[in-house]
């Protein structure tokens, strides 16, 4: 592959640790914001709450696994494991979201689905790491 | 002869051009140039220096001599052996791995080199500890993750029992078939499978030792104390980290592949088999 390619590739990164990171402060069930969210629970169910900043969580990490791309470019490998369990984090948001938040399902924001967009780019941009690598 | 071959070696230039020209068999000037992006002065300097490695042929092309290739097979293993010397310097430099390594046990190693029968023995061992001990607390296990609920069955008895047994080795199998599958396709390395296994089965040593405990407390009727609970659990992740850490160290040694290559490994295995446990308790 060619430098320019994986260059522009690597902004895959960015922009979906963008997402995920702009999407706690966008609208995804009825109207409320994931951070408006995690605040109601948070008097509620305090060792539930956290799971609603996993997102923010998410997309924080993804952010300096590509930042850390920026500053080495050997370091290909460290920033596709720190994306994998910012994945991670969103996976198991994901999987325990769906069953809390079922009933909710019809009345989905722009969060959600720009996170999800954001989750997507970012398997995008490990997968490519992971292709670009041929060192042992 | 020895002197002239040592000195070509001594330089980064003649160095990467005994490499460009033994990867492609041949090369022209015009194609040195481009790669090494120096003057024309400097590769013809270069050129005459490695006159005993380098020879120009009647179509202007460059070849390797006899002593040229001896030179570029010894550059290639010697890379080999530095990339390799790195990866054991970096693991022993940082704090937090030397004590995961002081944590690890060198006793395959050490048994694989003298008596293997033992090695054998030990791993059958450990299979049958698991089998008897999933089978006896209830535990379906995925990968290094056992799922309690099973015993709260009304109708749990010996044939459930046996049944959580055999999968606790079916995991088992499967894991490691998985595991070998994907080292061979994505980096492309054969190794003794044999030996392998063996090295892949001390990975559940640490979660052997957790079900011990687990059927301990379970038998005990300990884990209705909060503080057990508590216990249990903090156990749980500390035993599964080690066996986490135990299969990231073995693939990267026993593969010799990179740490960071094997951790991205068994990363992607924990969290698939983390989301269908999820997904089964959907």
């Amino acid at each position: 592959m060619k430098k320019e390619e994986f260059e522009l590739l690597n902004l895959l990164g960015f922009i979906g640790g963008g997402m995920m990171l702009i999407s706690e402060f966008l609208p995804w069930f009825s109207g409320r914001l994931l951070l408006q969210i995690f605040f109601i629970t948070i008097s509620v169910a305090i060792e539930n709450s956290f799971l609603y900043l996993f997102p923010l969580i998410s997309g924080i990490i993804t952010l300096f696994g590509s930042g850390l791309l920026l500053y080495d470019k050997n370091l290909k490998l460290n920033s596709a494991l720190i994306k994998i369990v910012s994945i991670g984090f969103l996976m198991v948001f994901f999987f325990d979201l769906i069953s809390n938040q079922i009933t909710f399902l019809p009345a989905l924001g722009i969060g959600l689905y720009l996170c999800i967009g954001g989750f997507i780019f970012s398997i995008f941009d490990v997968i490519n790491l992971l292709i670009v690598n041929n060192n042992k | 002869m020895e002197e002239s071959f040592y000195y070509a070696l001594g330089h980064d230039l003649r160095r990467k051009i005994l490499k460009i020209i033994g990867k492609n068999e041949y090369t022209s000037f015009t194609e040195l140039k481009k790669k090494l992006k120096v003057s024309t002065g400097t590769i013809y300097h270069h050129l005459d220096t490695l006159e005993k490695l380098v020879t120009q042929k009647k179509n202007k092309k460059y070849y390797l001599t006899d002593l040229g290739q001896y030179a570029y097979d010894s550059l290639l293993e010697n890379t080999k052996s530095f990339s390799n010397l790195d990866v054991n310097q970096r693991e022993f430099q940082s704090p937090f791995l030397k004590l995961l390594l002081w944590l690890t046990p060198n006793l395959p190693l050490e048994i694989e080199k003298k008596k293997k029968i033992i090695f054998i023995l030990l791993g059958i061992g450990l299979v049958f500890a698991g089998m008897i001990l999933s089978s006896l607390t209830g535990s379906f296990t995925l990968l290094f993750f056992f799922i309690p609920s099973i015993e709260e069955f009304e109708g749990y008895n010996l044939f459930i029992g046996t049944i959580l047994g055999i999968e606790f080795i079916i995991n088992i199998l499967l894991f490691f078939l998985l595991i070998e599958g994907a080292t061979r396709i994505i980096y492309r390395t054969k190794t003794n499978l044999l030996s392998f296994w063996f090295f892949y089965i001390i990975c559940y040593l640490p979660m052997i030792v957790y079900l011990l405990f687990h059927y301990l407390f379970l038998i005990g009727n300990l884990l209705d104390f909060v503080l057990f609970d508590f216990l249990d659990t903090l156990l749980l992740i500390f035993f599964q980290i080690l066996s986490i850490w135990f299969l990231t160290y073995n693939i990267s040694r026993v593969k010799d592949i990179k740490i960071e290559s094997s951790l991205i490994l068994t990363l992607i295995l924990h969290i698939s088999t983390f989301s269908i446990i999820l997904f089964i308790s959907l």
